[in-house]
């Protein structure tokens, strides 16, 4: 009984809902001067092309307008170029940018996360070569053998690989050709927010984390760096595809696992299901 | 002195034709005829294929999308534009200050501005087009959606799975 009055009572609420927007609808179209809606008037072709010269961020904000707005300012359309334009110039393009169900719109915003993301991940290291130079503090010893140093040829270079292990090109100067190990170490203050994030290569001093304009990283101590190559023409691109935040990780209920002595940290396992119905996602080049 | 102005007839003969001697009929939607020169005509790119065609130029060419109003604005626009040089920097200048006032007057009168637009791509006359969508743009500029509600008196109608969807794209803004 309490279920049909109340059924009753929501399809009245509806009825008068949709009469007060067909009112509100009507007394628009007959106001004239500056009270009109564009999109209804000029049509969405039109309005397209009036957004098509806004900056990105104020097509953005036109998606949250009404849903006659949204309809266009979400456009694919307007934001193939959009996207174009953030990417031209950056050292790597984030792999995220592969999902091929995702609307323009959503790429670019999840790519604008990506290149504020602080936190790098072991796709990050294991996507990118790197160079690796000694700093002004190193020995002079390491200096001297460091070609970037001497101006006697192009930087060191050095990758990371899945299996946790870490090495250099053949005849390095440097590299003394023991067994290399890399470990990202992130630690949480209790509100969530990272406290201390560093790549540690060995039990060698640790290299803190930060990022360039460009997108590139850089992973640096008193006596060394590494710097992430420009890497843009590599195919399916690179880095994590459901990148970490870089804070409120208590409340996303992150889990870490370590493999060969990684630790490596994933979002809520719902993401992982994603990942699974895209498998060409996986595909990864060697 | 004969010769003289002569050749000073020539000369604005010739520039007549350069710049279209012949006078075109637009009619709008309500019927009203106005009567411009070729080279105004020509603003237009619809009305410009329509002539090179050799199309009806003398039984005019009526325009059922645009009324009387804002045709009479659209033609001061062209005849601007279209009747006037713009080689030295002067005159430049005071072409640009036309469409800053031009367009200034139709900012005060949204309605307006947009009949105005939809006539301007109707006719496909890119400078006034390229004017007109500028100055919505600018008007949407800078402003939070809030704003643009209030700004274009725009009813909010987004359901909350809309809100979410837009949560997710907003890192960014």
């Amino acid at each position: 009984m309490a279920e049909e009055r109340k059924r009753r009572k929501r399809e009245e609420e509806e009825a008068e809902e949709w009469e007060r927007r067909k009112r509100g609808r009507r007394k628009r179209r007959r106001r004239r001067g500056g009270e009109e809606d564009p999109v209804d008037v000029l049509g969405e072709e039109v309005m397209g092309r009036v957004m098509e010269l806004l900056d990105a961020r104020s097509v953005a904000r036109c998606t949250a307008v009404s849903r006659a707005w949204r309809g266009v300012a979400a456009a694919d359309r307007l934001w193939a170029p959009k996207c174009a334009e953030l990417m031209a110039g950056k050292a790597h393009i984030p792999r995220l940018t592969m999902i091929p169900t995702a609307s323009k719109l959503s790429t670019y915003s999840m790519t604008i996360a990506d290149g504020k993301r602080t936190r790098i991940t072991k796709e990050d290291l294991c996507d990118h070569d790197w160079e690796f130079r000694f700093t002004i503090a190193a020995p002079e010893y390491w200096r001297n053998l460091d070609p970037s140093w001497k101006h006697t040829g192009p930087p060191m270079r050095r990758y990371f690989h899945p299996d946790g292990y870490h090495s250099a090109d053949p005849h390095d100067a440097v590299w003394g050709g023991h067994e290399c190990t890399y470990t990202i170490i992130t630690s949480f203050a209790g509100n969530g927010c990272i406290r201390d994030h560093y790549v540690r290569i060995n039990r060698w001093p640790p290299m803190k984390v930060s990022r360039k304009e460009d997108w590139s990283w850089e992973l640096s101590n008193h006596l060394y760096r590494y710097n992430s190559i420009p890497d843009t023409d590599k195919k399916g691109c690179t880095g994590p595809l459901f990148p970490l935040n870089d804070h409120n990780q208590s409340e996303k209920k992150c889990w870490f696992s370590n493999v060969n002595g990684v630790w490596c940290g994933m979002n809520q396992p719902d993401e992982i299901r994603t990942i699974a119905r895209q498998p060409d996602m996986w595909a990864r080049d060697t | 002195m004969a010769t003289g102005s002569g050749a000073a007839a020539a000369a604005a003969d010739a520039e007549e034709k350069e710049s279209g001697s012949r006078m075109i009929t637009l009619t709008s939607n309500e019927g009203k005829a106005f009567v411009v020169t070729e080279a105004s005509a020509r603003q237009s790119a619809t009305i410009r294929s329509m002539v090179d065609d050799g199309g009806c130029v003398d039984k005019g060419f009526p325009l059922p999308n645009v009324d009387s109003k804002t045709l009479a604005r659209v033609i001061q626009y062209c005849d601007e534009h279209g009747n006037k040089e713009a080689h030295t920097v002067d005159e430049r200048a005071a072409l640009a200050k036309f469409d800053k006032d031009f367009i200034a007057e139709l900012d005060a009168d949204k309605a307006f501005l947009y009949d105005v637009t939809m006539a301007a791509n109707y006719l496909h006359i890119q400078g006034l087009f390229a004017l007109t969508t500028q100055c919505i743009a600018d008007t949407i500029k800078g402003k939070t959606p809030e704003e643009i509600r209030t700004a274009f008196g725009i009813e909010y109608d987004l359901t909350a799975q809309d809100e979410e969807e837009i949560k997710e794209e907003d890192t960014h803004a």
